[in-house]
């Protein structure tokens, strides 16, 4: 697992790698990389604290979905930036295709319909089974994120990107 | 059943209070939370509260288990409402919970408990009130520094300060008592703004300024060696309940330290009684905010109650002797100010009433300043040991 960060006290990058199977393997990884991240890289905001728990909480959402939705191979590559005020959270891994066309239908849907729509029908009309990828709907419609799927750095890897307006 | 870890129901509050981290990993972990939530809502009437003023964090699996909960009240509890409490400390709760009480519809609302929690608030929180906390921490200062040691502060502590307005107090003790480090604490957003950018200014790594409430600070148990509150305990109608998380968050051995006054008694000479009742008006105007001004002489009491060990109090009175006259004359027409505009036109108060008072600060002002006077300001500073 490596850290890096441009300095000590101002993190304008941070990034974090594991293998997936050490991640499937223990659902308290999502809890603990979501911690990790957000409050290192809200070291240096004016209030950490704050930023911290609103961050943590979105990149957990994140994770979680993660951790049941990917082919259970390969790397997990995990980065925090700042772009344009935005504070921005990419997720590298391996998918297989049903899981990619999962994450690009979610991803077009959300960017078409309204979010707080689309989050209330599976809160609450569909079944339990079928509401594990809730958490990015959730995310759109309470926190207002900005979804995008790109193509990973190789072949079979996408990059889930979440941008995140926690400066208001 | 054995207690649940996030979960607690208090019956006589009619209260389901959600604390900490609930991260449950999928919906069968939540069944236990389930059952303790929907046999809560079988048992009340009228109201059903959820407190999440410390619910840090908190995902879709234990989201679900809550909504479970609601989505049954909603079905077979209409007569019941439901009203789920949030705070400002915590950001996710608000953005959160407004967006399920709007699909959820009447019967269900939510509330900013933070925002409006005791009478004098919006006074104090306001940016108009920074100008006398920059007049006053100068006078202060000067001679707090020599008490500190003997109320225990020493090199290399990590200090907390609670309700640290725009953060002097924080810096001074940063720069010249070498701690570890220092937290400051407060819930006015203006006044942190100043009390990060005075950081910034002077350089200050070990020193951090969050936004958070002082009856429900979301700091670790045992944490700081030194924990003040200045000034502070006599705005709120419950001091208790902040001294009692002082002294949670103070390890053991560590000191909890308070400084407050004794407004009315603020003197000067001449014009003795022109300034007495002034004095003793202003500080009236502050009761009927339930502020205390008249609190210092009270804290060996409370901090007695509070289990305190070692308790020392010591007067830290201002005079124009031992401070800068004209510095406390700016001490003075900032009260003034802020006596005037805020609290005696927002009472209601007539033309009359506003000039005599300015005339007992007038008068003040003179005391402090010429060189036959003499005039004062009278603060308790008090200390005590969380015991081991
Ligand atoms: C009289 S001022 C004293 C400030 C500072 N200790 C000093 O000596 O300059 C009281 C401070 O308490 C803060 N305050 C009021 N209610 C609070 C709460 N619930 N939690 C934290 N701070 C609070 C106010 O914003 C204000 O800055």
């Amino acid at each position: 697992m490596t850290q890096m960060a441009d300095s000590m006290t101002m993190p304008a990058a941070i990034r974090l790698c594991c293998d997936m199977p050490g991640f499937v393997a223990d659902w308290r990884r999502c809890d603990q990389f979501s911690n990790f991240l957000a409050e290192s890289f809200s070291l240096a905001k004016a209030d950490p604290f704050a930023f911290s728990n609103m961050l943590s909480t979105i990149i957990n959402e994140v994770l979680e979905t993660i951790f049941y939705h990917n082919s259970g191979r390969g790397s997990l590559t995990l980065q925090l930036t700042e772009e344009d005020m935005a504070t921005v959270f990419r997720a590298e891994f391996a998918v297989d295709s049903a899981t990619r066309s999962m994450y690009e239908d979610i991803v077009s849907t959300l960017a078409n319909q309204d979010p707080v729509r689309l989050y209330e029908q599976l809160l609450f009309h569909v079944s339990s089974a079928d509401t594990r990828n809730i958490c990015l709907y959730e995310i759109a419609a309470d926190y207002g994120v900005r979804l995008a799927v790109e193509n990973g750095s190789q072949k079979g890897l996408i990059c889930l990107v979440v941008h995140m307006d926690l400066n208001k | 059943m054995p207690p649940h870890p996030v979960i607690t129901f208090d019956e006589h509050r009619q209260e389901l209070i959600l604390t900490g981290t609930w991260l449950p990993r999928d919906s069968a972990a939540t069944e236990s939370a389930k059952i303790l939530m929907r046999s809560a809502a079988s048992s009340v009437r009228g109201t059903l509260y959820i407190n999440c003023k410390r619910l840090l964090r908190m995902n879709s699996p234990a989201f679900s288990a809550l909504l479970d909960m609601l989505c049954w009240v909603k079905k077979n509890r209409p007569d019941l409402c439901v009203k789920i409490i949030v705070s400002s400390v915590i950001p996710w709760t608000e953005r959160r919970f407004r967006v399920l009480i709007s699909l959820l519809g009447e019967n269900f609302s939510m509330e900013q408990y933070d925002r409006q929690f005791y009478p004098g608030q919006a006074a104090v929180e306001d940016a108009s009130f920074i100008p006398v906390l920059q007049t006053q921490a100068k006078i202060i200062w000067e001679q707090e520094q020599h008490i500190l040691a003997r109320h225990g502060l020493s090199p290399q502590m990590k200090v907390a300060d609670i309700c640290c307005g725009i953060g002097s107090f924080a810096m001074q003790v940063a720069r010249h008592f070498a701690p570890k480090l220092v937290v400051g604490v407060d819930h006015s957003q203006s006044s942190l703004i100043y009390a990060r950018d005075l950081a910034k200014e002077f350089h200050l790594s070990n020193l951090e300024f969050i936004y958070g409430d002082a009856s429900n600070l979301l700091l670790a148990d045992n944490r700081f060696d030194f924990v003040s509150c200045r000034l502070a305990l006599q705005i709120f109608d419950k001091p208790e309940t902040i001294l009692r998380e002082l002294l949670r968050i103070c390890r053991p051995g560590g000191r909890i330290y308070l400084i407050n006054e004794t407004y009315s008694r603020c003197f000067g000479y001449p014009n003795a009684d022109a300034i007495a009742w002034t004095y003793r008006e202003t500080s009236g105007l502050y009761g009927a905010l339930s502020m205390d001004l008249e609190f210092g002489p009270k804290m060996r009491a409370y901090m007695t109650e509070a289990g305190l060990a070692d308790i020392y109090v010591e007067p830290l009175i201002l005079t124009s002797c031992n401070t800068n006259g004209s510095d406390f004359a700016d001490v003075i027409r900032s009260w003034e100010t802020y006596a005037i505009d805020q609290l005696a036109r927002n009472a209601g108060k007539d033309d009359a009433y506003c000039q005599r008072l300015r005339e007992g600060f007038a008068a003040h002002v003179r005391s402090v300043t010429h060189e036959k006077g003499f005039g004062g300001w009278p603060i308790w500073a008090a200390s005590g040991q969380k015991p081991g």
